[in-house]
Formats: structure tokens, sequence, C-alpha cells
């Protein structure tokens, strides 16, 4: 019998090695940064805050009496570029990306502080990215969050000590949850959803009564609503399944049984298209 | 931005001339932060109003901002220690004074502002160089007058002191340094000079569009945009076959996608070579008709329906191929019931489009997660194009060979293998 020829097992050697050690290649190209600004309070009135975040890790919330901002960026200062800038009365903070081929942007962490005593007009946009928005003690005037593909918590553990004007929620395909927008004290709230599942709580206190539009594409949609409080829902749409526990139909408008009694009130217009849509009462502050 | 020289360095400058000299050549710099040392102001209440900490691998700085908008700078990069502009000594990387300035930062990152000046006056220099002991000595004077604590404000107001002392002395203030200096300067300035004939191109950067083309969405916009586009495509193609379907054209495509099924080489290589003779097929007939008297009538209508006609079949192919696809991905998934309630041509073609068009759906998905994908999203995109040329021919060919649907090629029961339900019983 003829022998056959034994294969080299070099270059599949030296293949699989150059494979193992390429990542750790790759992270040695990596120039890892850190940088954090922070700033007292001043003469500021109100604090424009812009935070532009497009990978990795961000995480937003309170900071020490006393305390303006202070904001603390690590990321790979191969790949990025970082905005921090102040200007009297606005923040703006970010990264750039420049070259992120091949790089691990989600090593990537933004932490930023807020101080607890001048309002805030919030402005988040934020995307490839996790975020944990926690905006409790914070005295929030104006927020507008649009995230893109991300799973986002925000969150309102106590009530806001300033009239929010405006609540502006953009969700792309993303897992979003908010929780406790009944702390906000915010007269309006728009929230838009692309492709996701989006939790939105409105636990809390409520200083208010509160008008929400929710435009919703594809997904599924949980409203957590506090026991007590009037809940009015007007659902438009196309191939929306729409679970109205605890909810009486009047027209094609669904009313909470309290809905004439109860002290404060949310009125609810939900658009959506091919999705589900659950409300769950539950228990939690309303007033 | 140019600053009255403080006092206090013209006070150290006045104990020796050199001092003076090497003073007035930092301040002739274009320096932006003035020297820490120089803003210890003792007895002059100030807080810490803004920090900046920045740490890297070639560079660990902090920039303080004073109440009155003075700022001081403190730094190690490129292997020296540096107050402001001016450089204090050498610091190599990873040295001894470098890693503890780096610890210091690393923890003045995680205090609070009312916390910084204690815990950088608190800090200790390394060692008994001579650099450690100065950069010390100025972030003391820095930060001294912001110290609640007298006692600690008191201490780091001698360091100061001791280090304006110590700094009147030593050859950072000699005048071999001032000239080494203005040497340096020189050599600058005649590096700039040479780079004066360069030439300069300026490129104004158009608009790039809105927010969602430059924001950090715009991959998730593009890739979303990308897939509407293909639901599009996939809500077309859908509508043709349904109106096909609704007007009682379901056997035609049925045929085309037995067709497919049984004669895929066949049918692919029909359709390749289709598309290859279909312009010199039409060129030629145009001859044909053209030297003919009774063809020159008929050239309009040749002209306007063999492209419709290959318009059609085509499209007809193409639908028969989803068909088949769907069918095929049908038989293999569901059983008895499940076939019965699904079993039908609209849900054959929803499956088989949407595998058809499946590829460039992954790759716009996949380009949504940002332009670091951008080498799979390219694969599946030639997968996608290879799906569709492939499934392009082959509907082609299929068309041809059955004549438009009307004599549709299948399996003969002869093809078909036996099933065998009962276990052999062994007798």
């Amino acid at each position: 019998m003829r022998n056959r020829p034994v294969r080299s097992l070099r270059a599949p050697l030296v293949l699989a090695a150059a494979f193992l050690t390429l990542p750790a290649g790759l992270l040695a190209q990596q120039d890892w940064r850190s940088i954090t600004q922070s700033r007292q309070v001043g003469t500021e009135e109100l604090l424009h805050v812009a935070v532009q975040y497009g990978a990795g890790r961000l995480i937003l919330g309170r900071g020490s009496d006393g305390l303006l901002y202070k904001a603390t960026l690590g990321y790979d200062g191969q790949a990025f570029k970082p905005e921090l800038t102040y200007s009297p009365g606005s923040l703006r903070v970010g990264l750039d990306d420049v070259r992120v081929r091949g790089r691990n942007v989600r090593l990537g962490e933004l932490r930023l502080d807020l101080g607890p005593t001048v309002p805030i007009d919030l402005r988040l946009e934020f995307g490839a990215a996790r975020a944990d928005v926690d905006l409790t003690g914070l005295r929030i005037r104006r927020l507008r969050l649009a995230t893109g593909a991300s799973e986002t918590r925000l969150h309102v553990g106590a009530p806001n000590a300033e009239v929010c004007e405006s609540v502006d929620l953009h969700v792309g395909a993303a897992k979003f949850d908010a929780i406790g927008l009944g702390n906000l004290n915010a007269r309006r709230l728009d929230f838009n959803g692309g492709v996701g599942d989006v939790t939105l709580d409105f636990t809390g206190e409520w200083a208010s009564d509160m008008a929400a539009t929710v435009r919703m594409g594809l997904g599924s949609l949980t409203l957590r609503v506090p026991r007590g409080l009037g809940l009015r829902v007007e659902k438009g749409g196309l191939l929306v399944g729409f679970d109205s526990q605890g909810l009486i139909k009047r027209g094609d408008v669904f009313y909470s049984e309290n809905w004439e009694s109860a002290d404060r009130k949310l009125t609810l217009d939900i658009e959506a298209a091919f999705g589900a849509i659950r409300v769950q009462w539950v228990d939690g502050n309303q007033n | 931005m140019w600053r009255p020289l403080p006092l206090a360095v013209a006070a150290v400058g006045l104990l020796s001339l050199p001092a003076l000299a090497q003073t007035a050549a930092v301040a002739a710099q274009t320096a932006q932060e003035e020297p820490a040392q120089a803003q210890a102001q003792p007895g002059v209440e100030r807080r810490i109003v803004s920090s900046e900490i920045a740490v890297s691998r070639g560079e660990a700085r902090i920039v303080l901002e004073f109440e009155g908008g003075r700022r001081a700078l403190f730094a190690i990069h490129s292997g020296a220690a540096f107050a402001g502009d001016d450089r204090l000594g050498d610091a190599p990387r990873g040295g001894e004074l470098d890693r503890a300035w780096r610890e210091l930062l690393g923890e003045a990152m995680d205090v609070s502002s009312d916390e910084l000046p204690r815990l950088l006056a608190s800090w200790q220099a390394p060692g008994d160089a001579e650099i450690g002991r100065r950069l010390q000595a100025t972030l003391d004077g820095a930060v001294s007058s912001t110290l609640a604590d007298p006692a600690l404000a008191a201490g780091t107001a001698a360091n100061a002191a001791q280090a304006d002392a110590v700094q009147s002395e030593v050859e950072f203030d000699s005048v071999e340094r001032l000239l080494e200096r203005v040497q340096r300067l020189r050599a600058q300035v005649r590096d700039l000079e040479e780079l004066r004939d360069i030439p300069v191109h300026v490129a104004v950067e158009a608009d790039r569009g809105g927010w969602a083309e430059r924001g950090p969405l715009r991959h998730l916009f593009r890739g979303l945009s990308g897939i509407v586009s293909i639901a599009l495509a996939y809500g077309v193609v859908f509508a043709l076959a349904f109106v096909t379907i609704f007007f009682g054209g379901r056997r035609y495509i049925e045929a085309v996608a037995d067709t497919a099924r049984v004669a895929t080489t066949r049918s692919l290589l029909v359709g390749m070579a289709a598309s290859f003779l279909v312009i010199p097929a039409f060129i030629l007939g145009t001859i044909a008709l053209l030297i003919s008297i009774v063809g020159i009538l008929a050239l309009p209508v040749w002209a306007l329906l063999f492209p419709i006609a290959v318009g059609l079949a085509t499209v007809l192919g193409y639908i028969g191929v989803a068909h088949g696809l769907g069918e095929s991905l049908a038989e293999r998934r569901f059983y008895s019931t499940d076939w019965f309630q699904r079993g039908n041509s609209y849900y054959f073609l929803i499956s088989g489009i949407g595998l058809l068009l499946a590829p460039f759906v992954a790759m716009h998905v996949v380009r949504m997660a940002g332009p670091w994908l951008g080498f799979f999203a390219g694969i599946l995109g030639a997968v996608g194009v290879i799906v569709t040329w492939a499934a392009l021919s082959i509907g082609l060919g299929a068309v041809l060979l059955s004549r438009a649907g009307t004599r549709p090629m299948r399996r003969t029961p002869s093809d078909v293998e036996p099933e065998i339900y009962a276990e052999p019983t062994g007798a």
C-alpha cells in the first residue's frame, strides 16, 4: 500500500497562533486614556447638558452637593477623540468616532455626575451603548433622550424639584426601561419607539396630571401604572394587541374605573404598528 | 493669552538675576497657564472651581481653575515634569516620580472637588529627587490658599516658600539654561520658516446633513433606512405575486416553481445563456424585421413587447423561485395540520421572498452596529447579490423551460423513492 503523505501541522499551527494572538495584538495597539473634569457650582442658573456618546457604557447620576458636574471618560485614544467642553451654563460631553475598525469600543465608559442644585436641561444621545441614567435627586427642567441599538435604563427614584417642561424619548432598536416617570413632575411626555422591548413605568409621586403620546413601531410595550391613578388610553394603529386589564372601553377610548374620581390623571395617546401593548397596574406612589 | 507678571515670581526673581531672566524667558513664551508657584498668594481666600485630570500612556496632567478664572497646570509628559510651561526637570516614564504622580491623579479622579485640595496638598513626592520636591512644592503653593485646615495650609505654604528658595539656588535658574532655551526657540523659528513654502490646501467641509447623518445614531438610521427599502422591495414583489395568484396565475407560478426545483441546474444554465443572449436576440430580431417590408410595420410592436416580455419573464421566474423556495422550506418544517394551515402559495411566497432578501436585511442590521463590522456587512451584501442573481437566472431559465409555466417539468412517480412506513417484521 502506498503511504499517504503526512500533512505538515506547521502551517495550521502558525495560523492558529496568529489567530489567537490577533486580539491581544489589537488590544496592545489601543491607547487607553481616561480624563476627568469636574466643576463646582458658580453663578449658573441653568445647566444645559448635551451628551453624545457612541460606544461603551454610559452612567449618569447625581453628584455631591456643590458640584456642578463631574465627567469621567475612559476611551481608546487611538479610536476616539473626546469632547469635554464647558462654557458658562453649557456642558458638552462625548466621543467622536474616528477609527473604530478592529477595536473593542465596548470597553469605553462615560460616567457623568450632575449636581443637585442647578436646574438641568438634559439632552442625551447615545448609540451602541449600555446606559444607566439615574435622575434621582436631580433638578430636571427638560429631558431629551435619543438612543439607538442599546440597552437603556432610565430611573427617577425621587420627585423632581423642578417642573419638567418636556420629556422627549426617542428609542430605536432597543431594550428600554423607564422607571418612576411619575416622579419627573412633567406635564407632557412624548415617546417614539422603533423596534424593541419597552417598559414605561409611571410610578412615583405625582405632582400634576400628565399627557403622554406614545409612538411605537414593532415590539412590545409595557405600561406600568400605579393603582389609584386615573388612566385614559386612546389607541390607534395596525395589528396591535392591547391587553387592557382594569380598563373600561367607552367608544374608542379606554378608561380606568376611577377616571372621574382620581386626583391625578394620565392621558395616553398610543399609535403602534405590529406589536403588543400591555397595561400593568402596580403598587407604587401616586401622589 | 498674556498675563501680568505675578508679584511672587518677581520677588523670587529679585533674589538672583538668573532667576529673573529665566522667568522673563518663560513669560515671553506663549504661556497659557501661569507657573503654579506664581499663583500662591497666602492669605487670599480661593477655591478650586474646576479641575481636569487626564491620564494616558504618554501624559498625566491636572489643570486646576481657581475662583477668579486663573488656571494652574501640573503635568508629567515627554519624560519631564512641568508646572505650567515651566519644565521642572526630568521625570522618566515609569520612574518613581511618574508612578507616584499617576497614583495621585488616579486618586484625584475619584475624590470630590471639596476633597481635592487636601489630597493634592498631602501628596509627598517619593525619594529625595529635586524634581519631585519642586513639583510637590509648586503644587502645594497652588492649593495652599484653598485649604480649610489652617495647619495644613501653613505647612503647604512653607513648602512652597522653601521651594522658591531652593529654586533660586539650583541650575534651573541659570543663565546657561536661559541661553539654551533661546537656542531652542531659534531652532523652532528656523523650522517654522522652512515650513513657510509648503503649500497648504484648505478644504471647506460641506454640510454633511442633519443630526441623523452626523450623530452617533447615524449608523442606526442608515441601517433602518436600508431595511425599510428592502421591506418596500419585499412588498412590491409580494404584491406582484399576490395579483398574479389572485387573477388566476397560480398554476403558472407553481409550474415555474416545480421546474426550478426539479431542474435547477438546467434552469440556471438556460437562464444564464438567455441573459447573455437577450440583447443580441433583440438586435438580430430588429435587423430581421428591418430588412423585410412587413417586418418594418411590426418593428414598433417588437421594440415594445420584447423588453416587456423579458421583464415579465424575469419577474415570473423570480416569483416562481421564491415560491419553490418557500415550498421547500415548508416541506421541511411543517407536518400534518401545520401543513394544511400554512401550505398555501401566499405562505410559500412570504417565506420564499423573505429568504431571498434575508442577506440584505442581515447586511443592514449588521451595518447598524457601526463601521467596525463593515467587513461582515460587505460579505452579507455579496451573498445577497449572488443569491438574487442566481434566483433571477434560475427563474428565467425555468420560465423558458416550462414555456412560461404552460409545460411544467415535474417529478414522475418513478423519480420519487418509496417511503417505508412499516418496520420490517423479519418474517
